[in-house]
């Protein structure tokens, strides 16, 4: 974080510029002083009240990687192919029927709406509990299938709101100049609805994988401990088996997201400026 | 910008057309929401799931289980107190959200971009902020090790208990702590469309920031506010994840006790936790519908900035 100091010799707005660092101050107290205690805590071999600092350090956290790698590497990989499956199948079911209630206007409109989003609101426990009795019966209980269910149950409105928001600011002339050229469905789909689309994908996607990877509970009870999951190995060290792994383990949560969005961010930036789209939205 | 709706075609084909495109989604949310809470009412009336092994169960009435979760005191407790964890969680992250989001917004541009750490909750799962919590607050954690250092506590005794205190000061630091930040990302979202100028007439006018923030800004953002309330509340009054770590054992969060009762329980006792799920449905349904209403009334008179 750099801080640029303020220009001198303006007495008022120097008086300012103290107020603003005084909530910058606040903002590292309370969003960069948890990162910082995470990484220590992972290094720490003993840090007990009332120290402030670790009295000894050990990089046995790191130790980990090597004594238990292959079930960490597990759950990590089964945690990313269980939430891009559900991004997937979130964009599959909502994309038709965000183009529906962004461009048409009909009775019902809003109680629609407001039924598709309300997974959103009704807490994921009160259907979660009934649906995984019934995922029993069909089998899919225990099965990355059924994980991959109910996470998209509990995340597509997140989906389904941003691209509503994204067909609404395409213009319906778009499609009809492309049409007029004689363009087929599939192409008019392919090289003007998906490019146009873009951003309220990567908005939408984005969340649903933050979602489902973070997502703790519907995964211990759908999945069974059956289907791996980075919330499930790193459960047992945070309440309360061994802090000094659990911050180590939770640092990858920081770092996961981070770099996902960033590597997004940049491919698409770079995707645009090939088309030369930039500007369009 | 966005395009207005077009009302739907008249033509029958067309009109079907449109009804094949809602349909998948319709059928997706009834095969799994709709199935789980059908499941959910019929279990709680003793209608679905295990026959109930004890005999007595088969002579009680259909409504047994709502009758249990509203008179017995335990039960009674467990829902009151989630109530009031839920309502100071979302209030909290509503006011410190807003506030945070103005402070931000009238920035200038150095501070907003350093200030833009403020996201770090954002993508922290509710695991791991219960973890951050555990850390910071807990008898021998780091807030205590500091007010030792300070000097203003002696000893542990003198500790005050914050964490598992049966007050539900834990799981309300979390939720607060994981709600705000995305209340101020929403927050800004709305605020960077306001003009500059209506903050520069309230100050023109002799409004300070405090009254600028009262009477521009609160009244700008009281839709969104709302809403972020409504998400935040229902989030706390059902979510696992942060009670699951963070919950005191007496008085319990409703989730943690419906748990209880469905998974280590007698067969009966999962009707009570199904009445339970039911019921926290219900508020929530009823939250969705009062809130459409209050969404229609709003877009009909919507104000433009």
């Amino acid at each position: 974080m750099s801080v640029p100091a303020p220009v001198p010799g303006t007495a008022p707005s120097s008086r300012r510029a103290w107020r603003w660092i005084a909530l910058l101050a606040a903002f590292a107290v309370l969003f960069v002083s948890p990162v910082v205690v995470l990484g220590l805590r992972a290094v720490a071999a003993r840090w007990s009240y009332p120290h402030l600092l670790p009295e000894a350090y050990s990089l046995r956290a790191l130790e980990l990687l090597v004594r238990d790698g292959g079930r960490l590497a597990r759950s990590l990989v089964s945690s990313t192919v269980y939430s891009s499956v559900t991004v997937l199948l979130a964009f599959a079911v909502s994309v038709l029927p965000a183009s529906v209630l962004a461009r048409y206007e009909f009775r019902g409109r809003l109680a629609v709406e407001a039924l598709l989003l309300s997974p959103v609101l009704v807490p994921a426990i009160t259907y979660g509990i009934g649906l995984h009795f019934l995922m029993i019966r069909v089998g899919l209980a225990n099965t990355t299938a059924g994980v991959v269910l109910v996470l998209t149950a509990a995340s597509y409105p997140y989906m389904l709101r941003s691209l509503t928001a994204g067909f609404q600011q395409i213009h319906p002339d778009f499609d009809r100049c492309a049409a007029n050229l004689g363009a087929s469905l599939h192409r008019r789909v392919l090289t003007v609805h998906l490019p146009l689309l873009g951003p309220a994908v990567v908005a939408g996607g984005s969340v649903v994988f933050l979602v489902a990877f973070s997502e703790y509970f519907l995964v211990f009870l759908v999945g069974g401990g059956v289907v791996p999951s980075y919330t499930g190995y790193l459960f047992p060290y945070v309440s309360g088996g061994d802090w000094t792994i659990g911050a180590g383990l939770t640092l990858g949560f920081v770092v996961v997201p981070l770099v996902l969005f960033v590597a997004i961010d940049r491919t698409l930036a770079l995707y645009y400026r090939r088309r030369g789209m930039t500007g369009i939205q | 910008m966005s395009y207005p709706r077009r009302p739907l075609p008249t033509a029958f084909a067309d009109r079907r057309r449109v009804a094949f495109r809602l349909a998948p989604l319709l059928v997706f949310f009834a095969m799994t929401v709709g199935v789980g809470l059908v499941h959910a009412v019929l279990q709680s009336l003793a209608l679905a799931g295990p026959p109930a092994l004890d005999p007595a169960r088969e002579t009680m009435s259909r409504w047994y289980a709502y009758h249990e979760l509203l008179t017995r005191p335990d039960l009674l407790r467990s829902l009151g107190h989630t109530v009031y964890v839920a309502a100071v969680s979302a209030v909290g992250c509503v006011a410190l959200g807003s506030v945070g989001a103005y402070l931000l917004w009238r920035a200038p541009d150095w501070v907003r971009r350093a200030g833009a750490v403020y996201r770090l909750p954002i993508i922290l799962p509710h695991i791991v902020v219960a973890f951050i919590t555990v850390l910071f607050w807990s008898e021998t954690g780091l807030v205590a090790s500091l007010l030792r250092a300070a000097g203003v506590v002696r000893g542990t005794a003198a500790v005050p208990r914050v964490l598992f205190a049966g007050h539900g000061v834990g799981p309300i630091l979390a939720y607060v702590y994981k709600g705000f930040p995305f209340v101020m990302l929403m927050s800004l979202g709305v605020l960077d469309r306001v003009p500059e100028r209506l903050v520069t007439t309230a100050t023109m006018l002799g409004a300070g920031p405090v009254r600028v923030f009262g009477a521009v800004v609160l009244p700008l953002l009281a839709p969104l506010l709302n809403q972020l309330f409504i998400i935040l509340f229902l989030y706390a009054l059902g979510g696992f994840d942060i009670p699951w770590i963070l919950g005191a054992s007496r008085p319990q969060m409703i989730p943690m006790t419906v748990y209880a009762l469905y998974f280590q329980g007698s067969l009966a006792d999962r009707s009570i936790a199904m009445a339970a799920l039911v019921l926290l449905a219900a508020t929530a349904g009823l939250f969705v519908v009062v809130y459409a209403r209050i969404a229609r009334r709003l877009s009909a008179r919507e104000r433009p900035v």
